[in-house]
This record gives C-alpha cells, sequence and structure tokens, in this order.
C-alpha cells in the first residue's frame, strides 16, 4: 500500500475548506452583530452630547471606553478563527489518519 | 525500500504536526474559567441593574459601590490566572485585560458621578465583552481537550 500525497493533501483541503466555511459565517455573524451593538452604543453617546447631557471631556472617556470594546470584540474574533484553524487542521488529520496509520502500522495519527 | 518509504513518510507527518502545533494555539476549554466567567457576567449584571436603580439616590455614588469594584478587581485578576495557566490563550487574555482597563474607565466614571444614560452605554459595552469571553471560551471545546 502506498501514499499518493497529492491525494492526501487535496483529502485534507477538502476537510479544512468543510470546517472552515462551516464556521466563518459565524465569525462574519458575530462581528458583524457587535460591531453593529458598537456603532448604536457610540450613536447614543452622540446623542447624550448632542444634548447637552455630557460634555467633551466625557464624551471623549465614551469613546476611549467604545475603543477598547471594538479591540476586545476584535480579540475575540480573531480567537475564534484560530480556533476554528484548529478544527480544520484536526478535520484534515482525522481524515487521513487511517491511511497514514495503515501505512506506518501503528497509530501515528 | 517499503521501510524507507514507512520512514520517510512518518518523517513527513511527524514534521507536519510539529509544525502545526508550533503555528496554532493549543489552549484548552477550561470549564472552570468558563464557569468563572457566566458568575461573573451575572454578578456584573445585577450590579450595573443596581447602579441603575439606585442612579440620583443617594445610594448611587462611587463610594456605595466601592466594594463591587474592589471584588469585581480581584475576579478579574483570578479569571486572568486561571486564562494565564494554559499555554497560547493569549485572545482569551487580551480580552481580560481590555476588560479590566474598560472596568477601571468605568470606575473612573462613577466616581465623577453618572447620569442613567450613562449606565446604559457602559453596561452594553461591558456585557459585550463578558458575553465574548464566554464565547471565546466555549470555541475551544471543539477544538482542543478539555485543560484542568
Amino acid at each position: 500500500m502506498s501514499l499518493d500525497v497529492n491525494e492526501l493533501a487535496r483529502t485534507m483541503l477538502d476537510a479544512a475548506r468543510d470546517a472552515v466555511s462551516d464556521r466563518w459565517p459565524q465569525l462574519q455573524d458575530i462581528a458583524e452583530v457587535e460591531f453593529q451593538r458598537l456603532a448604536a452604543s457610540i450613536a447614543d453617546t452622540g446623542r447624550l452630547l448632542a444634548e447637552g447631557k455630557i460634555d467633551e471631556s466625557r464624551a471623549r472617556q465614551h469613546a476611549h471606553i467604545h475603543q477598547i470594546t471594538a479591540r476586545s470584540i476584535l480579540s475575540t474574533v480573531e480567537g475564534l478563527g484560530i480556533h476554528t484553524a484548529e478544527q480544520a487542521l484536526s478535520a484534515g488529520i482525522r481524515s487521513v489518519a487511517k491511511v497514514v496509520n495503515g501505512v506506518v502500522r501503528f497509530a501515528l495519527l | 525500500v517499503k521501510t524507507r518509504t514507512r520512514l520517510a513518510v512518518a518523517a513527513a507527518l511527524l514534521l507536519f504536526t510539529g509544525a502545526c502545533s508550533a503555528l496554532l494555539p493549543a489552549a484548552p476549554y477550561d470549564p472552570a474559567f468558563d464557569a468563572g466567567m457566566v458568575d461573573f457576567q451575572k454578578d456584573v449584571t445585577a450590579f450595573f441593574n443596581e447602579v441603575a436603580a439606585c442612579n440620583g439616590t443617594g445610594r448611587g455614588t462611587h463610594s456605595a459601590f466601592s466594594d463591587d469594584y474592589r471584588s469585581f478587581g480581584n475576579r478579574m485578576a483570578a479569571l486572568r490566572g486561571q486564562a494565564a495557566r494554559h499555554a497560547r490563550n493569549d485572545s482569551t487574555l487580551r480580552a481580560l485585560d481590555l476588560l479590566r482597563e474598560n472596568f477601571d474607565k468605568v470606575e473612573a466614571m462613577h466616581r465623577e458621578g453618572l447620569i442613567p444614560e450613562e449606565v446604559d452605554v457602559l453596561r452594553t459595552l461591558v456585557d459585550t465583552q463578558l458575553r465574548l469571553l464566554v464565547q471565546l471560551e466555549r470555541a475551544k471545546r471543539g477544538s482542543a481537550a478539555e485543560g484542568p
């Protein structure tokens, strides 16, 4: 029994693509929803400033907290993307484990 | 020849998996961290509800909530310590640092006094951070073994 490297690569890529394509829309959705929410909150601060309920100095404090929250959202989405990649890798390895383990005759993967 | 092929395949795969493990994060799902975050989120929600309810009254000042801020600070430090037990947990640690940064700013604003509309804005922002931290932790369940 021999290994077709191209075939293995294609199998892993297909499995990875399936895993990622399953998750990417979710990541996009998360980012879109959270940034939409953040935008609404920024608009609230703008309204409070326009209505004279807070001054410019206070609005700057709000803006700073909004910026930190935006960084937090990006960091989380990045983290979710990384775990998606890891899931894709695991799917790829699982997909070829049987074939590879058969060739090397021990549970390598 | 067969043996050499097997060895070559084994070596290539070990290199491949080794390279992948070096490049990809391996922070496992941590049920203790998850539970701690969920508890913390509940308490922070209750805290903002209380701040909103007391707003405009004498009970709504920062001094009335200083113990809560101190307790939250300690709990965030404990959660960070829990998260730091896992290698390559950068996204969670960064999100926790940003949460702490925002909490410090919320407290500073509270010292100066909050109007009711501001409580809503701040609650929304902090809640976003807490919710995403829980979501990020739960995403680890599908990609790695559970941690301690």
